[in-house]
């Protein structure tokens, strides 16, 4: 473990449903807020490099991508449900602490 | 030769190319109005800019997109529009068009949506309007993209009356409230009368060979009835009495918002719209005692808000020999050019109606009207036939009569509000509505609005 946790937000200004965009280290992230949990992504769409922004979740679950409307799920997989999209978004490890999101900094990997 | 409609200096009149004043050849006092407004190509084009670009609307029910990200596609006037509820709940009426080439950037008749994209170079907006990328972006230049100012074109006011929503492109039109006016009053009576009502399914949609003004002068004509639809009557589905829908009141609430009230037969089947009683006792509720009392007589309603959305609160049977069943339906038509126009038909339910009641009041509404509706197929014939043959060189030269009722005096008794005549054969309504008609070709919104008698 080359890295350490750092506060993105509090759970509080997240809404269920919703994705919300951050930065952490200068590095553009997005919050998916799902009945299942709190999930934290790198906001370039892996497709187009689109950069991701707040916006409602399709069916409460999924992340989409404006640009060509590639649909990834919202868990821990960040997997592709439909294309043109081919790469999972790329998940960052993340955890909830005295009521903030934080995010795994690698500072090898960041 | 001028070739461009005009309104001159001299004397202060629109007119056509031809030299015609439309004061020469539409005279509303009179019943007086000409065939060439029904058919011509230039009367068209000057109700684009005078009617479609400045009046208010019908765009849809609220409960035609309910959740976050909802969106039907629709018309404001005769411009495609985009009606949706954003992700943040608010209800916006958009220009279906994209800021880059003008393709239409919603495709579909309806979908849950965050996101518009564009089919032609993928321009991207929210459903809130913004746009979020013009795709390719990385090949604009520093300042050659402003984003901010490329949002989808929103509509110059919305307005809710009743969870009936109503655009205008026009900032300097009034707002909807003032431009309803006493027409409110009849709204409330129709579709607050109980906890609410709502669409139930999606609208039919279909285009009739007809110019647009012969449908919305038929949706205020209750004298049609027993001859149109005179196979009803020989079927036992209406009375065989050619008076039969002259007893009730027709009313001009403002200048073109016109309505009728009729009552059915004696009975308590016909009183309160027909609707079951369980809706019946909700109006205390909803409507104040004297719209209660003029609800008890009212079977048959059909109204006008200014200029082309209708309401048909009817009864009938959808089965042969079967007890009447009421239904509401909203009528709306978007003229497609001189001689065509796209129909719009709903069916409303109250929210608290039982499934009972629901079903035999959506059976009887697609028997009765929509595109394959016994009376909408009577109607179109009418529609389309009076079209043909308006066309001809001969025909434009003489007015279609609209006289019934001239001298009827004011029902002074009437407990609503506005012009209220104590019959419902007459051709009152049809008078007032061609009156908002010319001031509407003729006038700014301050003249336009003062509301007056004619």
């Amino acid at each position: 473990m080359t890295g350490e946790y750092v506060a993105v937000c509090a759970v509080d200004e997240l809404r269920e449903g919703f994705l919300s965009k951050h930065e952490v280290e200068g590095r553009e992230v997005v919050i998916a807020t799902t009945a299942d949990g709190i999930h934290v992504y790198d906001a370039t769409c892996p497709h187009s490099d689109f950069q991701l922004g707040p916006a409602r979740l399709k069916r409460g679950c999924e992340v989409e991508c404006p640009m060509h409307g590639a649909r990834f799920r919202a868990d821990a997989s960040g997997e592709v449900v439909k294309g043109p999209a081919k790469d999972p978004l790329e998940v960052l490890a993340s955890r909830v602490r005295d009521g903030n999101v934080e995010v795994l900094v690698d500072w090898l990997l960041f | 030769m001028s070739t461009t409609s005009q309104r001159t200096d001299s004397d202060d009149v629109m007119r056509l190319s031809s030299g015609i004043a439309l004061e020469e050849i539409v005279r509303p006092d009179e019943g007086l109005i000409s065939r060439r407004i029904f058919t011509d190509s230039e009367v068209y084009e000057l109700e684009q800019e005078r009617i479609f670009a400045r009046g208010w609307f019908f765009v849809g029910h609220e409960s035609e997109i309910p959740e976050p990200g909802d969106l039907v596609t629709r018309s404001v006037g005769t411009d495609p529009a985009i009606f949706v509820r954003d992700d943040e709940g608010q209800i916006r009426v958009f220009l279906n068009s994209c800021r880059h080439r003008g393709m239409r950037v919603c495709r579909t008749d309806r979908e849950n949506a965050s996101f518009l994209r564009c089919p032609y170079h993928g321009w991207a907006y929210k459903n809130n309007g913004e746009l979020l990328t013009a795709a390719a972006e990385s090949h604009y230049e520093e300042g050659e993209l402003d984003k901010e100012n490329l949002g989808l074109i929103p509509v110059a006011q919305l307005g809710v009356h009743c969870g009936l929503v109503f655009a205008t492109w026009d900032p300097q039109a009034p707002p909807l409230d003032d431009y309803l006016g006493d027409m409110k009053y009849y709204l409330d009576l129709i579709f607050n009368r109980t906890g609410g009502v709502k669409v139930l399914g999606t609208p039919q949609i279909w285009d009739v060979e007809t110019g647009w003004k012969f449908a919305t002068d038929n949706f205020t004509d209750n004298f049609h009835v027993f001859s149109a639809h005179h196979s009803l009557v020989e079927l036992g589905m209406l009375p065989n009495d050619p008076d039969f829908a002259s007893h009730g009141t027709m009313v001009v609430a403002e200048e073109g918002h016109i309505l009728h009230l009729t009552p059915g037969a004696p009975t308590d089947e016909y009183a309160f719209m027909g609707l079951p009683q369980k809706l019946r006792d909700q109006m205390p509720e909803h409507l104040t005692p004297e719209q209660v009392a003029m609800a008890e007589k009212v079977a048959y309603s059909a109204g006008t808000v200014w200029p082309n959305f209708h309401w048909l609160q009817l009864m009938s049977s959808g089965t042969l020999g079967q007890r009447d069943v009421p239904f509401l339906n909203l009528r709306l038509e978007v003229p497609i050019s001189p001689t065509r126009t796209r129909m719009w038909s709903w069916l409303l339910i109250d929210v608290d109606a039982d499934p009972e009641y629901e079903k035999a009041s959506y059976e009887t509404y697609v028997r009765t009207f929509g595109p394959a509706g016994i009376y909408d197929q009577d109607d179109m014939e009418n529609w389309e036939d009076c079209t043909r043959a308006s066309l001809g060189p001969a025909a434009r030269k003489h007015s279609l009569h609209h006289t019934m009722g001239i001298h009827r005096p004011l029902d002074e008794s009437w407990p609503g509000p506005g012009r209220a005549y104590a019959d419902s054969y007459g051709e009152m309504t049809q008078r007032s509505w061609y009156s908002a008609w010319m001031r509407f070709m003729t006038s700014g919104w301050s003249d336009a609005q003062d509301g007056g008698e004619r």
